[in-house]
């Protein structure tokens, strides 16, 4: 490679170091995916009024892993396909929460977030009761299958008011 | 005693867990080249893996014990090495591959300490490896995170470890790192001595060293930008 070639190369590398060093100041990297129109946790819905209901949400961030993605997918799958009924019902309320967004920050503190998570909640006659945040599903990410089991039979005790 | 062998093998295998995660793959990769250029001194290789390992071990015993001292909150330190160590980790990798490439000279060599720096990133050594462990370990993404934070420090909380079960996470994230480099190495080693190569295959690790350290660093600053790691 000649000087030239190698300067070049280096005013490119630098310009990245700059770029990557802008984000280390403080800059937010732009919403790769738009934010659902989701409502937020704790709205008040129809479905509070009911005497016992059980919420569960993914709380991620507007940065999107890989890994992140597939938690979600894998969760609303697992969700669906085993409580489309308790959901249709009012009984469940599955929902995706940006906690970056104005306002959502202190489901951090609230849940004791450490990295994108998947929260179940109780709630009865619009009060919450416990929650529980599903840790496993870090170590169940290989697995689509054991990760749904996991999630459903967690989902299935706050439903059937087991501990 | 079963239940401190269980809770050992239980860190040790998210420690591993961590590690073939794709998450940390860019900074896995990286390791793997630093650690296993020293292709004909197998001793070198073993060595710089070694001290890979325990810099990254040092590393999460280090936050376990401040965490579980209640010195930093669990969710403050997480999200902080999340978003701030993973922000200055491209850069840094894009200028460590530079001074690997012997590209651009530091301007303090005057006093010594540029030139020191540039040769330690450039010879690397069985310090430079675990420094390079101590940063890959801090430098959190989702899956380290979760499993770290999520399921290891309420582990070491519970079973009051807050040394050994950090400690075996941290060689269980360093293990399948060690044995790709030793095997590389081992492999760049006997086929170069079979083909009578080694001399050429040594002159290339430095180069691919920091080529691959560079294009971990730009996959990093660029996945920040459209969303793809971290």
């Amino acid at each position: 490679m000649t000087l030239s070639q190698k300067s070049g190369l280096a005013v490119v590398l630098v310009a990245l170091v700059l770029s990557g060093a802008a984000f280390a100041a403080g800059k937010e990297p732009a919403p790769v995916v738009p934010t659902p129109g989701t409502p937020s946790a704790g709205n008040a819905t129809a479905a509070d009024a009911a005497s016992h209901v059980v919420e569960v949400y993914y709380f991620r961030t507007t940065n999107r892993c890989a890994s992140c993605r597939k938690i979600e997918a894998f969760t609303d799958a697992a969700i669906k396909s085993a409580f489309a009924k308790e959901i249709q019902d009012g009984k469940m309320i599955w929902q995706v929460v940006n906690i970056q967004e104005p306002g959502n920050e202190h489901f951090i503190q609230e849940y004791k977030l450490v990295t994108k998570s998947v929260v179940v909640m109780d709630k009865v006659n619009g009060g919450q009761v416990r929650w529980k945040n599903l840790a496993r599903i870090w170590e169940l990410l290989s697995d689509e299958t054991q990760f749904a089991q996991y999630v459903q039979r967690e989902v299935r005790e706050y439903l059937e008011g087991r501990s | 005693m079963t239940e401190s062998l269980a809770g050992g093998a239980t860190a040790l295998w998210l420690g591993i867990l961590t590690a073939i995660s794709p998450c940390p793959l860019a900074t896995n990769i990286a390791a793997v080249s630093y650690i296993g250029r020293d292709v004909g001194r197998s001793g070198r290789v073993v060595v710089s893996g070694l001290a890979y390992t325990l810099g990254r071990s040092l590393a999460y015993v280090g936050i376990a014990m401040l965490v579980v001292a209640s010195v930093l909150t669990i969710p403050g330190v997480s999200w902080f090495l999340q978003e701030q160590a993973n922000r200055i980790l491209g850069p840094l990798l894009i200028v460590i591959g530079v001074l690997i490439l012997g590209w651009i000279r530091i301007p303090m060599s005057s006093f010594g300490i540029g030139e020191k720096l540039q040769k330690r990133a450039a010879s690397g050594g069985a310090l430079g490896a675990g420094f390079l462990g101590m940063l890959f370990a801090l430098s959190f993404c989702p899956v380290s995170a979760g499993l770290f934070f999520g399921s290891l420090i309420p582990l070491s909380v519970s079973a009051r470890s807050p040394v050994t079960l950090p400690a075996l996470f941290g060689i269980g994230t360093g293990l399948p790192v060690l044995a790709c480099a030793i095997a590389i190495a081992f492999g760049a080693n006997v086929i170069g001595r079979a083909f009578d190569a080694l001399t050429r295959i040594e002159r290339w690790a430095k180069p691919v060293t920091g080529a691959v350290f560079i294009l971990a660093g730009v996959y990093l600053v660029v996945g920040r930008f459209f969303g793809f790691s971290g």
